[in-house]
């Protein structure tokens, strides 16, 4: 194989062939960038990043086995200038946030992909960082709320699994006093005006997964 | 987290906790009360027997008495010849009365205490009479009224001295058997006062602990059916149409990239992009089917699970150019009704073996086997196609609820799933849901249907 090498190397990492399939057609497209691998969750992610010490890591965060944060930090903790791009579907500033933290040096939304892949990947490449825009007025327009603790983001992972403060303070073991007063904190820090509406906002901005 | 409902039992310690409270404090509370009812009852036994012995002593009493002022009378009128005519009668009614004591006493109950004089002293009236009464004749017969009279005198009134005394021992016991039943009475009286009002609030109470405990889980169990169904259809579309949709997309762009350089290609690309399309509407019509209540139109799983494999059948015989799997759907046994939602999920689990077995097994026969047991529900689905990795066996394939989700749901109607696959040797899937869980209980289907094989393919 004989690769260039002032070409771009990429790994592309997701779970769906569909959307890997699509990604190293659009990167076919351009002279100055090639998809070196492919993984289709994070272990495979660390095990081609160890192999193939790629220029650009484009990482899905839902995926089996280890999610892509969690690939992340451990590919970060390896190879501490690895530059990765996160792609997702969803829109959440606290999930950006997350990953931006970890080290991701871009966060593409999938819908704005065919679009703005190309650039973000020429920019990441030159040192760039990159978020997509819809993701910039988000996080703008949390960047002064208070953030939730892990105790509170504990409980409003319980209530968006439909659990009652009862059972709630059973599975934490701790009081149905402290579960209300985290809810409450957890109403108010989110703006919200039920456990329904918390719930709703908890995943719509990225801070609980319903997925797994 | 896992939004299951399987992770913690269904019905909740606290609610097993309070039926059995409530069950125990029924059964004490009527306990208590049949106990005070039964000594009340063998004080008021004791009591009647008491009563029954004085009016037996009363009786005999005043038959000794009335005896004793006749011979006296005869005796003053110093006719031997009435003398001897009135005794016969007399002699009789006493001995009759022996009897009637002797039957009155014999009908009381065994734990009733006895008045030990009571009966010998009677069985010695009855002895020693006779042999008097015969002195008496003899001796009016001589004439001698003063021997007879000073015998009278010596030999009555030590009789009616015991008799009366006898009168009052049996007097005073019925006396004291009288007050300690009033006392015990009142004793019972105040219990059951304060058990049954006391058994029926704290009855209410946990009967409305129980009742609000029984509401609440059956509202957060439907929550959470709500929100493990929202979030498998979250999961669903995230998996099947937006990645499909994300990928065409892509597609789309690389073919405008270079349609003006590279025609010839950007026409290929945009093939691939029509292609991956035409997929994501099968896998979105899937996943709606999913959705919908499986068996809604046909509540009979034989005929829902035939009409989805002819379906499969048709759709694979125009997409590709190998010939479907023949599939054959077989019942044994009644069939009975089932649960809706049992029904469902039964359909979607069948369902996805079977459309596994089409799309991934290359298998040229599909069977399944609906079985309606006493105990159970039993389906399954075998095909003779090329088996799965071990890898999938175990694992999380994506873009399908997969194995995992089928035992899954398999635990969510309270059943389980089994699955035996060799490479090269087939598939077989088995679904066993218990009888309690699959049927509905009291409509059973007419046995005119029952028994039937059949095959719907």
């Amino acid at each position: 194989m004989s690769v260039s090498s002032d070409r771009i190397r990429i790994l592309s990492i997701d779970d769906h062939p569909v959307v890997r399939g699509g990604i190293a057609t659009l990167i076919a497209t351009q002279p100055d960038m090639t998809v070196v691998a492919e993984a289709s969750n994070g272990r495979e992610a660390i095990e081609q990043f160890r192999r193939h010490r790629p220029d650009i890591g484009l990482m899905d965060l839902q995926m089996p086995e280890l999610n892509g944060l969690d690939a992340i930090i451990a590919i970060r903790g390896e190879f501490p200038d690895a530059r990765i791009i996160v792609l997702t579907t969803y829109d959440g500033d606290v999930q950006a946030l997350r990953a931006l933290q970890a080290g991701a040096r871009a966060y593409l939304l999938k819908n704005a992909l065919h679009k703005e892949l190309l650039d973000t990947i020429r920019a990441v490449h030159a040192g760039k960082k990159a978020i997509s825009p819809e993701m910039s007025y988000e996080l703008a327009e949390h960047a002064m709320d208070d953030a939730l603790t892990t105790a509170e983001i504990d409980v409003l992972r319980l209530i968006a699994a439909g659990k009652a403060n009862k059972q709630i303070a059973d599975l934490l073991s701790v009081t149905e006093a402290t579960v209300k007063g985290r809810v409450k904190n957890i109403l108010s820090k989110l703006g919200a005006e039920d456990r329904t509406h918390a719930a709703m906002i908890a995943v719509k901005r990225g801070i609980i997964d319903l997925w797994r | 987290m896992k939004p299951s409902s399987s992770d913690s039992p269904v019905i909740g310690p606290r609610l097993t906790l309070a039926f059995v409270v409530l069950i125990a404090l029924i059964a004490v509370g009527n306990g208590l009360v049949i106990w005070q009812f039964q000594s009340a009852r063998l004080q008021t036994n004791r009591l009647a027997g008491a009563q029954q012995q004085l009016i037996a002593a009363f009786q005999l009493q005043v038959s000794v008495l009335s005896l004793h002022q006749t011979l006296r009378d005869l005796l003053e009128s110093a006719d031997a010849r009435r003398l001897s005519a009135e005794t016969a009668p007399l002699r009789t009614a006493l001995s009759d009365e022996g009897v009637r004591i002797r039957t009155a006493l014999a009908s009381l109950r065994a734990n009733t205490p006895l008045e030990p004089a009571l009966l010998p002293l009677m069985e010695s009236i009855q002895a020693t009479l006779p042999a008097q009464l015969e002195a008496i004749n003899d001796l009016t017969m001589t004439g001698d009224w003063a021997t007879l009279q000073r015998r009278l005198q010596y030999e009555l009134p030590p009789l009616e001295g015991q008799t009366s005394e006898l009168v009052n021992r049996i007097d005073q016991r019925a006396r004291d058997e009288l007050g300690q039943a009033m006392a015990r009475m009142r004793r019972v009286q105040n219990s059951i006062l304060v058990i049954v009002p006391a058994t029926a609030v704290a009855s209410f109470v946990v009967a409305a602990v129980l009742g609000w405990s029984v509401l609440r889980r059956i509202v957060e169990l439907r929550l959470e059916a709500r929100v493990a169904e929202r979030t498998r259809i979250a999961r669903d579309l995230h998996d099947t149409l937006l990645q499909s949709f994300h990928g065409v997309l892509l597609r789309f762009q690389a073919a405008t990239i270079v349609l003006q350089d590279r025609p010839m290609d950007a026409k290929q690309q945009l093939e691939h992009a029509i292609d991956e399309a035409a997929q994501a509407i099968t896998e979105g019509r899937n996943a709606v089917q999913n959705l919908r209540s499986a068996t809604a139109a046909a509540d009979d799983l034989a005929v829902a699970i035939g009409t989805l494999g002819r379906e499969l059948a048709a759709t694979q015989a125009t997409d590709r150019t190998a010939t479907p799997p023949v599939i054959d759907v077989s019942v044994e046994g009644t069939p009975r009704d089932l649960h809706p939602i049992v029904r469902d999920e039964v359909y979607r689990i069948a369902g996805e073996a079977v459309r596994n077995a089409f799309r991934h097994a290359s298998a040229h026969r599909i069977e399944v086997d609906i079985r309606y047991d006493e105990r159970r529900l039993r389906v399954r689905v075998r095909d003779d196609g090329q088996g799965i990795q071990p890898a999938v066996l175990e694992g999380d394939r994506p873009g399908h609820f997969g194995l995992p989700g089928m035992r899954e749901r398999a635990g969510v109607i309270g059943g389980r799933l089994d699955v035996w696959s060799e490479a090269g040797l087939g598939t077989e899937i088995e679904l066993t849901v218990p009888a309690a869980a699959a049927y509905v209980r009291s409509r059973r289907r007419s046995s005119l249907f029952g028994g039937r094989t059949g095959t719907y393919s």
